[in-house]
């Protein structure tokens, strides 16, 4: 038993004694820090997300097995449309004479910091570089000084920035970047830096992302 | 101590403070967790959140990343939540995926292109280059842990006191209150706290 369960509150033994044993990891203001009032939102937008795209454009989740018996009849039919979709696209680009190559489309996860954002992506190789061609009408316009930019993340940790747009609506974007590198895109939310500072770097402040599994 | 065995560890520290009703209680958040019920997801973040994130932060020493890991926390906690095995405790369980994901993140951070170290933050993650061991982690979790199992008006004076190094005769002046009465809930929550985290303290203290 410590001396603290015997003392009164004036004992300054039984506070020194407290002091001692906790002060310390107490004192620390991380141990005190909460995350932001959204994170809950954020966490269960992403579980949401990845759960109603895993048919389409990952494999399922290993926890998946028994979940409510609607999920996988609607993932197995949304899969069926996308490809009798593309299969159509395929049978149009041979016959129109289209050059054949490499591309890969992935659905844009929202991160929680707007309401109701989706998109899609499609990545095409080119000897240039990558071209990445967005579809996000849903993020809502933004101008006077604010914008979104797109990012390349590969797996060094490297930030590759390619491209500003105010909003998802036909935007092309280009890299300079080996695919084999890159294993994220990521749209952020921006504001201009203003004159004097040194350069536009990314806000962090990501609204829509997605992994690259070529 | 191997990361590995980072769960048995915490288990055998953690579940000796687990009353009955909260062993049924993570058994059907386990199992609503498995049906992908996002009652389940919110529920399990409201217990945990926190404490994850005081992991995250602890080891990243930066506030965004430590919400993105413990994002990715809870999500591969739903991708794995049919590995969870019925009967045990989430805490250890979701402890040793945030250590593991803080680590991954402490990693990627190291392979980063170099800069000039005169020019990095002081707190850069890159700079850190031995992550926290188990024993540390389960500390960050018992201080985090016994801190939200204080009162509310005890959390803010234990806070007043210690992190922002008031005095009692300060702490009664800022809130309106006595000075006793100041005296009287600290020592309260000293109590509390000291109860909790009796299992941090070493043998010959």
């Amino acid at each position: 038993m410590s001396e603290l369960d015997n003392a009164d509150e004036s004992n300054p033994e039984a506070n020194a004694e407290f002091d001692a044993q906790f002060g310390a990891l107490l004192a620390n203001p991380t141990m005190w820090d909460s995350p932001g009032d959204d994170l809950s939102d954020r966490v269960v937008s992403a579980i949401s997300s990845e759960s109603v795209n895993a048919a389409a454009t990952y494999a399922a989740p290993s926890g998946s097995h028994g979940r409510r018996s609607w999920v996988r009849p609607a993932l197995l039919g949304a899969a069926a449309a996308i490809a009798f979709l593309f299969g159509g696209l395929v049978l149009l680009s041979g016959l129109s004479g289209v050059e054949d190559v490499d591309s890969f489309s992935a659905e844009l996860v929202p991160t929680g910091r707007t309401d109701g954002q989706s998109g899609a992506i499609t990545v095409t190789l080119f000897d240039s570089g990558l071209r990445i061609e967005l579809d996000a009408a849903s993020l809502p316009r933004r101008d006077n000084g604010s914008f979104y930019a797109g990012w390349l993340t590969t797996v060094d940790g490297d930030l590759f920035p390619v491209g500003t747009f105010h909003d998802g609506v036909k935007v092309t974007l280009w890299a300079g970047v080996e695919l084999e590198r890159v294993e994220m895109f990521t749209i952020t939310l921006e504001a201009a830096a203003g004159r004097g500072n040194e350069g536009q770097g990314s806000s962090g402040e990501v609204v829509l992302r997605t992994e690259i599994n070529p | 101590m191997p990361v590995v065995d980072l769960a048995e560890y915490a288990v055998d520290r953690m579940e000796q403070f687990r009353p009955a009703h909260v062993v049924q209680e993570d058994a059907a958040l386990a199992l609503a967790l498995t049906e992908g019920d996002e009652a389940a997801v919110r529920m399990l973040y409201e217990r945990f959140g926190g404490l994850v994130f005081t992991v995250a932060h602890c080891m990243l020493k930066d506030r965004q990343r430590a919400e993105e890991v413990t994002q990715h926390v809870f999500l591969q906690a739903w991708r794995n939540a049919d590995q969870f095995e019925p009967g045990r405790d989430f805490a250890p369980w979701l402890a040793t995926i945030a250590r593991r994901a803080a680590i991954d993140v402490l990693r990627r951070e190291q392979r980063r292109p170099a800069g000039s170290l005169e020019v990095a933050d002081l707190v850069d993650s890159a700079l850190v280059t031995l992550a926290p061991n188990a024993e540390q982690i389960e500390t960050v979790w018992s201080v985090r842990a016994a801190i939200e199992g204080l009162e509310p008006d005890e959390r803010e004076l234990v806070k007043m006191q210690h992190v922002e190094g008031h005095t009692h005769a300060e702490i009664a002046e800022r809130l309106g209150i006595a000075v006793g009465t100041v005296k009287s809930r600290l020592h309260r929550a000293h109590r509390r706290l000291a109860n909790r985290l009796a299992h941090l303290q070493g043998p010959n203290s």
